[in-house]
């Protein structure tokens, strides 16, 4: 009896004693981001192929759902317990900065990063001059998706880069049918989908150069106001708001002509029963432009491994990790090299390709989002004040002469 | 004779009819359930899909593991149903048929802790429930269940004002001490309430899904309810699993509601008999 | 010891399961909550003590007092909707056939899941395509509003939703009690040749008052505390018309980085919640029955 217990726990000993000589060295830190179950198998993979390819550094991947990311983050932190690696966006990484959530990433950016191999978004990685994250990933919005079936059913040539905001409405027209339920276009009301490109292509702007004002009722402003809620009550080839309700993603119906949107929704369209193509959102009275968005890398500051966490951000940021996420289509590399990668999941999208090409040569085709103090709460202000606009409720000026207002105040608050 | 059969045709007409907007989110889930992901999309959208595609059911299945899901749900719904009833009823007795210092203001806390929003207490308890060290646990969503919910307190209060002094003051002349008041008078009194709380506290332990999303740190500890809240994205959610997900979700519940209605019935019986 | 010292101490001891764990899992979180109300905390670091500055700033949010108003008038479905699953559970009570199915059914809006139940709303009441409004449109040639479009509507529509989905849970806890009520009471009456409306009046009610004053008391804390049903259906896209308390509590609290408001608008919200139901315990002592 005795024998047997010595015995056992003989072998349970060795067997710690093994474990511990296999962890010795190893650094473990965790590492945490959203996602649907198929960007978690992404991100495991991510995970998997850094930790077989060294010996020093173990990740952990923590995962929840995108609806609850920001609040356990926020747990997280409250409690001491934040992930040591994880992903941010420009719509709370300046509020997480300012107040000391991130590790002050300068110096090994400075030395160890080449900026100038990737689409770099200072809005999300930088702030009051120093870098905070370094970029994961792009999304651009506002490109234009377009229904070839329709197109060709009504006998007009697709989208190209000739293309300007007349010519879009003449083609809406003629593909809108509102008894047969279909529509020429769609032009999403929240900022990043659509209202930011328009208000830029009349020639506006929603903050100063600074961003501390916001511009909202100035000319050009107004005037790509007006052109949103024209299509919408004068021309009629986008729908009213209120028949919108209930309806989450109109390009996959397959019954709008255009819809500009973002490109994290090609994804989602990979499979869709009808053909479709991408273009650039045509040219408005001042030009084109297009939005650029990123997600950042970013280290808490409380990490107690900064060099193991920039190892791994090293490898998440490099070709082999860029290229994982390429190859995995959900989302669009930051770095350049990896880019055709990512579109050989979606022969749909070349158009995409073409955009960024172009970028290269005429980078002023994408612009950046205005990212500010307290984003939310002035995106979310001037979204649910300009919708009385687009519900007819009250003229875009009035609209956005209050939206003016609100939204000067939530800035300035921020600013204090 | 007549006017009573007449009067429950009309009952069952106007139960039937009532019916009818009840059971259509049900008819509603399980028909998207059936949809290819395209056709979840259709605008105006269709009720019944054209061609109904049951491998949804399957492809669940190997996409996200479910069993995993089930087993968790199944425990915690379990443990936290024994963990409150039991708790449930005998601080219920003690509110009802003892007299101590301060009991009125002690139950008026009690239905206060139901009036602080979740919201506003999440981050100070997890902070709490991390220095516990049950971060990537499942304890913080079953061990609070053994120290009594408000809400089963005072539904089981309630129910115990109901029972008539009288036996209680019976009992004492017959020496019984309060502990056998309990457990040989009001119990078996109760076994409605107690069918009753135990099935509505499965019911709200199975669909609880904030809870395991802050905790749990990995996809496979998650419940179903949970678990399902990853087929949907930031850019769009694959509506047909997860309306085959969830139709696998109710099943069970459906069933252990058939069941305990049973139970109650014949509850009713045994009460009549100990009467 | 005598009797009554004796007695008091069992008292405790049969509430000690609720009370160790209001101590322990509890009173903390509920503490820390309140100071957050007269503090700015940044998550990292202390708490900076701003007095009353939080208060005052929520008085002066058009959106709070927005929030306050529709959370205040959706609370008025509750007398509407405790009513309606009165009378459908005794007439399931009544029911000879089926009443399990019955109660199944009508039970079933309680556990399908949020976005199931949203969704066929949304879908009814879609001003072009919705079911209400075409059969309007065809048969009474009445252009059908924008039921959750329309600002004085929206709330209205969601009282209506909230009375259709708490029927069956609210049958379910009236069946335990009313199944409770001795038979030989009925049997009674009927000889004593009471109808059935007059039965219902005095004998059905006062003997369900105890499940009544429960489903009440609930529902208001309930509905005070709407989130869900609000979220799902203007999709946090919140204007003066749609937004409620517990949304406008949790956007300044995990998206605005306001906690300290956050925390301030959830212990006003407990307030009011307080002071409501503390007229209700009033009223309990002449309303409720107990044998």
């Amino acid at each position: 009896m005795l024998k047997k217990y010595f015995s056992i726990f003989f072998i349970v000993t060795i067997f710690l004693f093994g474990l511990s000589i296999a962890a010795y060295g190893k650094t473990t830190i965790t590492f945490m981001d959203w996602g649907d179950i198929f960007q978690i198998q992404t991100d495991q993979k991510l995970v998997d192929t850094f930790n077989k390819s060294q010996n020093d550094v173990f990740v952990v991947l923590q995962t929840t759902s995108w609806g609850a990311y920001f609040q356990t983050l926020q747990n997280r932190i409250a409690a001491n317990n934040a992930p040591d690696v994880f992903v941010m966006d420009g719509a709370y990484f300046d509020n997480f900065a300012k107040e000391g959530v991130f590790y002050d990433l300068t110096n090994l950016v400075k030395t160890d990063f080449d900026l100038s191999k990737y689409y770099f978004e200072p809005s999300v990685c930088e702030y009051n001059g120093n870098f905070y994250g370094v970029p994961r990933d792009i999304t651009i919005g506002g490109i234009m998706y377009y229904n070839k079936d329709l197109f060709d059913k009504a006998g007009i040539k697709y989208p190209d880069w000739d293309w300007t905001w007349q010519t879009w409405l003449e083609a809406a027209k003629k593909l809108t049918n509102q008894n047969e339920n279909k529509w020429g276009m769609y032009i999403p009301t929240y900022g990043e989908g659509g209202l930011y490109q328009i208000i830029w292509g009349a020639g506006g702007h929603i903050l100063n150069s600074d961003r501390t004002k916001f511009t909202l009722t100035s000319t050009n402003t107004l005037n790509g106001l007006q052109f949103m809620y024209d299509v919408r009550y004068k021309y009629n080839v986008n729908p009213s708001e209120s028949y919108m309700q209930g309806l989450s993603d109109p390009f996959m119906t397959g019954n709008f002509g255009t819809v500009l949107g973002l490109s994290s929704s090609i994804v989602g369209y990979k499979n869709l029963p009808f053909r479709w193509g991408i273009a650039p959102i045509p040219k408005g009275p001042y030009g084109r432009y297009m939005s650029v968005n990123q997600l950042a890398f970013v280290v808490s500051s409380r990490s107690k491994n900064i060099d193991a966490d920039w190892k791994f951000i090293k490898f998440l940021t490099g070709p082999e990790g860029q290229k994982i996420i390429a190859e995995a289509g959900e989302a669009i590399p930051a770095l350049k090299e990896e880019i055709p990668i990512y579109f050989n999941n979606f022969s749909n999208a070349s158009g995409l390709l073409e955009i960024l090409n172009k970028s290269n040569e005429d980078p002023s085709i994408l612009r950046t989002i205005p990212f500010t103090l307290s984003w939310y709460e002035w995106e979310n202000m001037l979204e649910s004040t300009l919708e009385y606009a687009w519900t007819n409720t009250m003229s875009p000026e009035k609209a956005a002469s209050i939206a003016q207002q609100s939204c000067q105040k939530i800035l300035d608050r921020a600013l204090k | 004779m007549r006017k009573n059969k007449s009067l429950s045709v009309i009952v069952f007409i106007v139960l039937l009819l009532g019916s009818i907007p009840m059971i259509l989110p049900f008819i509603w889930m399980v028909s998207t359930s059936l949809k290819s992901l395209s056709s979840t999309m259709i605008f105006p959208p269709e009720f019944f899909p054209k061609s109904p595609r049951w491998q949804n059911y399957t492809e669940l299945f190997s996409l996200v593991p479910i069993k995993d899901w089930f087993l968790n749900s199944i425990f915690l719904s379990v443990v936290n149903s024994v963990g409150i009833i039991i708790s449930s009823l005998i601080v219920a007795f003690g509110f009802v048929v003892l007299n101590f210092k301060f009991k009125d203001v002690l139950f008026i806390i009690l239905l206060s802790t139901m009036m602080i929003p979740f919201e506003a207490i999440m981050i100070p308890q997890y902070i709490l429930f991390n220095f516990f060290g049950w971060v990537n646990t499942l304890y913080p969503l079953w061990v609070p269940s053994f120290f009594g919910s408000a809400y089963m307190i005072f539904f089981a209060r309630q129910f115990f004002k109901t029972i008539s002094k009288n036996y209680v003051d019976a009992a004492k002349i017959d020496g019984a001490n309060y502990w056998q008041i309990f457990y040989k008078i009001f119990i078996p009194l109760s076994y409605p309430v107690i069918v009753t709380i135990g099935l509505l506290t499965f019911i709200n332990t199975w669909n609880y899904f904030l809870g395991p999303l802050i905790y749990l740190n990995t996809p496979s500890k998650m419940t179903i309810v949970s678990g399902l809240s990853f087929l949907s994205g930031q850019a769009f959610g694959y509506w047909n699993y997860i309306m085959a997900g969830s139709t696998l979700t109710i099943l069970p519940i459906i069933v252990l509601f058939l069941i305990t209605q049973k139970w109650i019935i014949s509850g009713i019986a045994l009460q009549g008999e100990l009467k | 010891m005598n009797r009554r010292s004796k007695e008091g101490l069992l008292g405790y001891l049969f509430i000690s399961p609720w009370l160790i764990g209001l101590i322990v899992f509890t009173v903390g979180p509920m503490v820390f909550s309140f100071l957050l109300i007269f503090a700015n905390w940044n998550l990292i670091g202390p708490l900076k003590f701003t007095g009353l500055q939080n208060l005052i700033d929520i008085t002066k949010s058009n959106f709070f007092w927005s929030a306050l108003r529709n959370t205040a008038f959706f609370t008025l479905y509750v007398p509407l909707s405790v009513f309606l699953s009165l009378i459908v559970a005794v007439l399931m009570d009544r029911n000879t056939h089926g009443t399990s199915i019955f109660r199944l059914i009508y039970f079933l809006p309680s556990v399908t899941p949020a976005v199931a139940n949203a969704a066929v709303w949304v879908w009814l009441l879609q001003p072009s395509y919705g079911v209400v409004d075409n059969t309007l449109k065809n048969w009474f040639h009445i252009q059908g509003p924008g039921w959750l479009t329309d600002p004085n509507l929206y709330i209205p529509t969601l009282m209506m939703i909230s009375i259709w989905g708490s029927i069956g849970y609210n049958a379910v806890l009236f069946a335990a009690g009313l199944r409770s009520i001795d038979k030989s009471i009925y049997e009674a009456a009927q000889l004593d040749g009471s109808g059935v409306i007059s039965t219902f009046f005095k004998i059905t009610l006062p003997l369900i008052s105890p499940s009544i004053f429960f489903v009440t008391v609930t529902s208001v804390i309930w509905s005070f505390q709407v989130f869900d049903l609000a979220y799902m259906t203007n999709s946090g896209v919140t204007s003066y018309y749609n937004i409620t308390l517990v949304q406008y509590i949790y956007q300044q609290g995990f998206q605005y980085f306001h906690i300290g408001e956050a925390s301030a608008a959830a212990w006003v919200l407990a307030l009011i919640i307080f002071v409501i139901t503390f007229f209700e315990l009033q009223a309990e002592k002449k309303l409720v029955f107990y044998q």
